[in-house]
């Protein structure tokens, strides 16, 4: 009877290996501007899903606002008062997988500083990474 | 008359002589009585704590090197795949063991302090490892699990071995791996070998364990 709890919490973690959880984080996003005045920015992402599988679908966007912006600001795939943004969606990425998106805004007229928030959407997650500026 | 009393004053004076005689103690003299020895069993459970210099051991990491496969697609959309490897430290802490190796009579029980032939002599514990990677990982991990180790050689003093399994948290994911080792001379150094297999980045972890206590 002693070795009926360490059997339990030895199958613990079967137990918690039933329910996959992923997640895709962003590992870096760097701006830079094109000669036509574009703003491109570099996301660099990396996927975890529990069982070593494929995330899922996933949405990778560069929103840019008019300063100041709210970083508390709730995350939406769509934000009213944005002045642009850019987005990609993909679902390529397994566990573990890394990939760099480059984000090319449409508009060329973005002003040094503009602040942008980058996000990565998937399931009913957002992660985001905020003090991205315009160079 | 006069005779009778004569024999009478000679056995007084006779027996006043004997006994001013000094006691002479008897030669040889006789074996010393000893008491029958103790032949009861007693016994005391062990009360282990941890001291200083069970603390100096336990901050004593052993070396790891831990790894698997990487994807990554750049900017330009071509993907690169490519096995990287990371160094790290793995310190380690049993919180319980259940001992079926020891003797019956004292505790089975062990708690934080180890005792090695409690461990190598058939044990199972619950125990957490803290592990930092350097390299692509960067990263401390935390990884609670249950370990059972069994005695091959000796009673597991010359020769043991341990399969467990443990849970870890990356990039907020929970995840499993089981693990697998050998050890000698009374469980102080090993290898033990970690395996994630849905876990593309550390798959695998290879750890030159060094455990006193």
């Amino acid at each position: 009877m002693r070795a009926l709890p360490l059997l339990v919490l030895g199958s613990l973690p079967l137990v918690l290996a039933c329910d996959h959880v992923s997640t895709i984080r962003i590992l870096d996003a760097r701006t830079s501007r094109e000669p036509g005045g574009a703003v491109v920015t570099d996301v660099q992402l990396e996927a975890a899903e529990q069982a070593g599988g494929n995330a899922g679908q996933y949405c990778v966007s560069v929103h840019w606002f008019n300063p100041p912006f709210d970083s508390r600001t709730l995350e939406r795939s769509f934000y009213e008062g944005e002045i642009d943004s850019t987005e990609a969606c993909a679902a390529d990425l397994s566990d573990g997988d890394q990939r760099t998106w480059r984000l090319v805004s449409k508009r060329t007229d973005l002003p040094v500083g503009t602040p942008a928030r980058v996000q990565v959407h998937w399931s009913n997650s957002f992660n985001v990474k905020e003090s991205v500026f315009a160079p | 008359m006069l005779g009778l009393g004569a024999m009478l004053a000679c056995y007084m004076q006779a027996a006043r002589a004997q006994a001013e005689l000094p006691v002479l103690t008897p030669y040889p003299a006789p074996p010393p009585t000893m008491q029958p020895p103790d032949t009861s069993y007693t016994y005391a459970s062990q009360s282990y704590y941890p001291s200083l210099g069970w603390i100096a051991t336990q901050l004593l990491p052993s070396p790891e090197v831990g790894g698997g496969r990487v994807h990554r697609t750049g900017p330009d959309g071509i993907p690169q795949d490519s096995t990287e490897l990371a160094f790290g430290l793995r310190w380690q802490l049993t919180p319980l063991v259940y001992s079926w190796g020891t003797n019956r009579r004292i505790t089975r029980w062990r708690s934080f302090v180890i005792d090695p032939l409690a461990r190598n002599s058939g044990s199972i514990e619950l125990n957490t490892s803290f592990e930092y990677f350097f390299g692509h990982l960067d990263r401390l991990i935390v990884r609670p699990g249950v370990r059972a180790t069994f005695p091959l050689v000796q009673r597991g003093e010359y020769l043991s071995t341990s399969i467990g399994t443990s849970t870890y948290a990356f990039n907020g994911v929970p995840r499993i791996a089981y693990d697998a080792g050998l050890y000698t001379m009374f469980g102080l150094f090993g290898v033990q070998v970690t395996v994630a297999p849905a876990h593309g980045p550390l798959t695998f972890i290879g750890t030159f364990r060094i455990r006193y206590f």
